[in-house]
């Protein structure tokens, strides 16, 4: 099945380290199997991402974005 | 003043008009700083004033019943530009459902446009100009002598209000306040904390340590709106917000923006917080935004040693005569430098403080400029780039703007004389910037926020092409939404019958994708299109724009969506969809293009038995997300949702798509079930009738997989009977539900 080499593990792991990234997925996996789906499961993601210390947040910084 | 505690509720909106790529945000009524500091003023005062607060998508309808929930004798509306129109359409239906309840707009629209506003709404009662805390007391203690009967209410003697009496629109004189007032430290300690006060329940708030700017930048209203003037809290009562923050919200310790409009302002006072941060044991991440020419390597160190995570300079333009035109460091009337020394300066301290900000480890160091800018030439943005570029391993990302002219700034009133075009639309409230030459020409530097966020909101609208259903709209089982929230437009022209159904049926701020039969279809009707979304008053200002084009040489499937936004940002801006079909990827997969910008169609019945087997197949290797999240990525596919365990959208029906002649459909090939303009619950009437008519021919009661089958309604283009023994045969509802769930994440780790 390889549509190529990425894979969400691969970027996850690139960003946020090996370690922290087995934990979030495990987590995010078993929740998922518990029935979580959805924006709950987005949310989840987030705030274990936050728990581990790493930035989640949607800020940019007080930017403002405009996007066509 | 204090008033006697009151029965009067009075509640404060903030309509959702986020521009963010991250869409999961994009549907909720938060508390905004602004009302939250109005809102604690007035409790303090012994009023009932509350937020309204929803978290998750609402059509307009339903927000009104939900607000009147709270029985309110006054709304209070927070308006932007970018939410103006939600505002205008809630302030309508709650007038119409009670004509007794009293309308009040505030926050910056409000405050510069307040007369337009009133003539626009014939709905709206009062605006409040400027800082809303003394005049909006001002206002309820009239109200509540006056029974809360608007017409007899003595407003003459509040200040800082344009209000509507009879036929008749009154400005009130401006919210003056003597200056030995103002610039007494700790002048807005008179106003309590959110945070303290209990109201603010997350940190996202950000805080405020000081309100105004004493600059004279002409593109900007901030200093017009404080009169030039810097009010403060004082030192004690933000080392009480932050601590109650940390001790709150941590650990772990949530980032807490300091929304201050550039924090070291008065630069002394920023290293007495440095230094009470330090000496408090704050442990707090903390952003905020700067200025070169009011900072020193010596505050910089402060800043770092105070915990803040990330620093922004605002730099606008590299070029020194351009400063000097926007008034970012001397005004652009003086006569004094005419060689722009100062300027020179200031661009020399942007280069010096961003090095030594990285240096020092401050972990996120970024900066903003504008293109556009008045009298600046194509080559002078370039130089602007240029210089960003040369600082790209000191700077996180940059914020890449283009200027846009706002009514209440400086510039509004001799903009031509710049070059600058302004295109008013009907409401008078929105304005379109035209250009002397085209911006999408300027190349972006390397780590421009619009790269990211582009390619974020792409997939993002790819995942909403796919039907990728998150149940935004909060209801699990389908049929009881009384709205959508995503709508494909495949047609090049939106008029007024579209967007009036849209206010009926469509959530605040729900997105809309549109995709134009090509380039130049996109090129005649988009401005137009926006102007009919603001004119006739649309519930979500998300309108991202596609055009069609051919592939060269022909694909399978010839076709990729380009985003308009190429046009108009640069062609750095974001990826184009590549439509493909579905059996040509499954037999081709790594055939070089990106399976995240890829949308997969069945179009022949190849194409659906390719993606069941394709399905199979992950079912076979296993279906968990730690598995999936480690293969290869997958495309996307449009039609997945046949084959989940999850209710498809032709039954949650979040996502309906309108060709050209009006129709709805749930998906690109299903049959149409209605029209615009149709009342929805007809709409799902009908579907509901076509679901048990279907389920009665397939003999689904019967069916061992009915607990888990997607049931779709629309097999098209594989035969009914085919579909209904793929299912019984080889269900793949596991392997399909877990795609799913990866789509989701899909726009989400590229921008973290």
């Amino acid at each position: 099945m390889d549509f190529g080499k990425k894979t969400l593990q691969d970027i996850l792991r690139k960003k946020i380290g090996e370690k922290d990234a087995k934990q979030i997925l495990d987590a995010v996996n078993d929740a998922y199997k518990e029935g979580i789906q959805g924006d709950d499961l987005v949310n989840l993601f987030r705030k274990k991402l936050i728990e581990q210390g790493h930035d989640a947040s949607d800020s940019s910084y007080g930017c403002v974005i405009a996007l066509a | 003043m204090n008033l006697t505690p009151t029965h009067s509720r009075i509640v404060f909106v903030y309509p959702p008009a986020t521009l963010s790529p991250r869409p999961h945000i994009s549907g909720q009524f938060n508390l905004c700083l602004g009302s939250a500091y109005i809102i604690a003023y007035l409790r303090e005062k012994g009023i009932t004033a509350s937020p309204f607060l929803f978290n998750r998508p609402i059509d307009a309808a339903e927000c009104t019943r939900q607000i009147l929930a709270h029985k309110p004798k006054l709304v209070g509306f927070t308006v932007y530009s970018s939410n103006y129109c939600a505002c205008q359409l809630l302030a309508r239906y709650l007038k119409e459902a009670d004509p007794d309840i009293i309308i009040l707009f505030g926050g910056p629209t409000p405050t510069v446009q307040a007369r337009t506003v009133l003539e626009n709404n014939a709905g709206v009662d009062i605006c409040v100009r400027n800082e809303g805390e003394e005049t909006c007391l001002e206002i309820i203690a009239s109200l509540e002598r006056a029974g809360y009967r608007l017409p007899v209410a003595n407003l003459e003697n509040i200040p800082g209000i344009t209000y509507r009496r009879g036929p008749d629109i009154r400005e009130n004189s401006d919210r003056l306040i003597p200056i030995d007032l103002k610039k007494a430290p700790g002048y807005l300690d008179r106003f309590p904390s959110p945070y303290l006060s209990g109201l603010a329940g997350s940190p996202r708030l950000g805080i405020l340590t000081a309100r105004g700017c004493h600059r004279s930048c002409v593109y900007c209203n901030c200093a017009l709106l404080s009169r030039r003037f810097i009010t403060t809290h004082s030192i004690d009562r933000v080392m009480a917000e932050l601590l109650y923050i940390q001790e709150r919200f941590g650990p772990p310790y949530p980032i807490t923006d300091i929304f201050d409009d550039a924090f070291t302002l008065i630069p002394q006072r920023a290293i007495d917080i440095c230094r009470a941060i330090i000496k408090e044991k704050i442990r707090l991440p903390l952003t905020c935004v700067t200025r070169c020419d009011f900072i020193s390597e010596d505050i910089l160190d402060l800043i770092k040693e105070a915990g803040f995570k990330a620093v922004g300079f605002s730099l606008e333009s590299a070029v020194p005569r351009v400063l000097r035109t926007i008034g970012k460091v001397s005004s652009p009337d003086t006569d004094q430098d005419p060689t722009f020394e100062k300027e020179k300066e200031f661009i020399d301290k942007f280069k010096k403080y961003v090095v030594y900000a990285k240096k020092i480890g401050i972990d996120v160091v970024y900066a903003s400029i504008m293109i556009g800018l008045p009298g600046e030439t194509e080559a002078e943005a370039g130089q602007t780039i240029a210089m960003i570029d040369s600082l790209k391993d000191y700077l996180h990302f940059y914020a890449h703007n283009q200027f846009q002219v706002y009514p209440g700034t400086p510039i509004f009133a001799n903009h031509e004389k710049y070059g600058l075009k302004l295109l008013a639309f009907q409401n008078r409230i929105h304005f379109k910037t035209l250009y002397p030459y085209d911006l999408s020409r300027i190349k972006l530097g390397d780590n421009a926020n619009l790269i990211g966020d582009s390619q974020a909101q792409d997939q993002t609208n790819i995942k909403t092409l796919a039907l990728a259903i998150t149940r935004k709209n909060g209801h699990a089982n389908t049929q009881e939404a009384p709205f959508f929230g995503q709508l494909i437009l495949e047609n090049d022209h939106i008029g007024p019958g579209l967007v009036r159904w849209l206010q009926r049926y469509f959530a605040i701020n729900g997105h809309i994708i549109q995709v134009y039969s090509n380039l130049a279809a996109a090129r005649k009707f988009h401005l137009e299109n926006e102007q009919a979304l603001s004119q006739y008053i649309s519930p979500t200002y998300y309108h991202a724009a596609y055009y069609r084009t051919p592939l060269d040489p022909p694909a399978p499937y010839p076709q990729t969506l380009t985003p308009f936004r190429f046009h108009v940002l640069g062609p750095q801006c974001g990826f184009s969809i590549l439509l493909t079909q579905t059996r040509a990827k499954l037999d081709n997969r790594d055939d070089g293009k990106d399976p995240w910008q890829t949308l997969c169609i069945d179009r022949n019945p190849d194409d659906t038995r390719a993606l069941h087997q394709f399905l199979v197949e992950i079912e076979s290797r296993g279906t968990s997300l730690t598995d999936l999240f480690a293969a290869p990525m997958f495309p996307n596919f449009h039609h997945l949702c046949r084959f989940q365990g999850q209710a498809p959208n032709c039954r949650v029906l979040e996502t309906l798509f309108v060709d050209e002649k009006d129709h709805l459909r749930t998906c690109l090939t299903g049959e149409p079930i209605g029209r615009v303009g149709m009342p929805f619950e007809e709409i799902q009437g009908q579907l509901i009738d076509l679901r048990q008519a279907t389920a009665k021919r397939r003999g689904c009661a019967a069916c061992p997989q009915a607990g888990h089958c997607a049931q779709c309604l629309f097999t098209n283009p594989l035969p009914e009977a085919e579909y209904c023994s793929l299912q019984r045969q080889s269900p793949v509802h596991r392997a399909a539900d877990s795609l799913r769930t990866l789509d989701i994440f899909k726009d989400i780790l590229p921008s973290l």
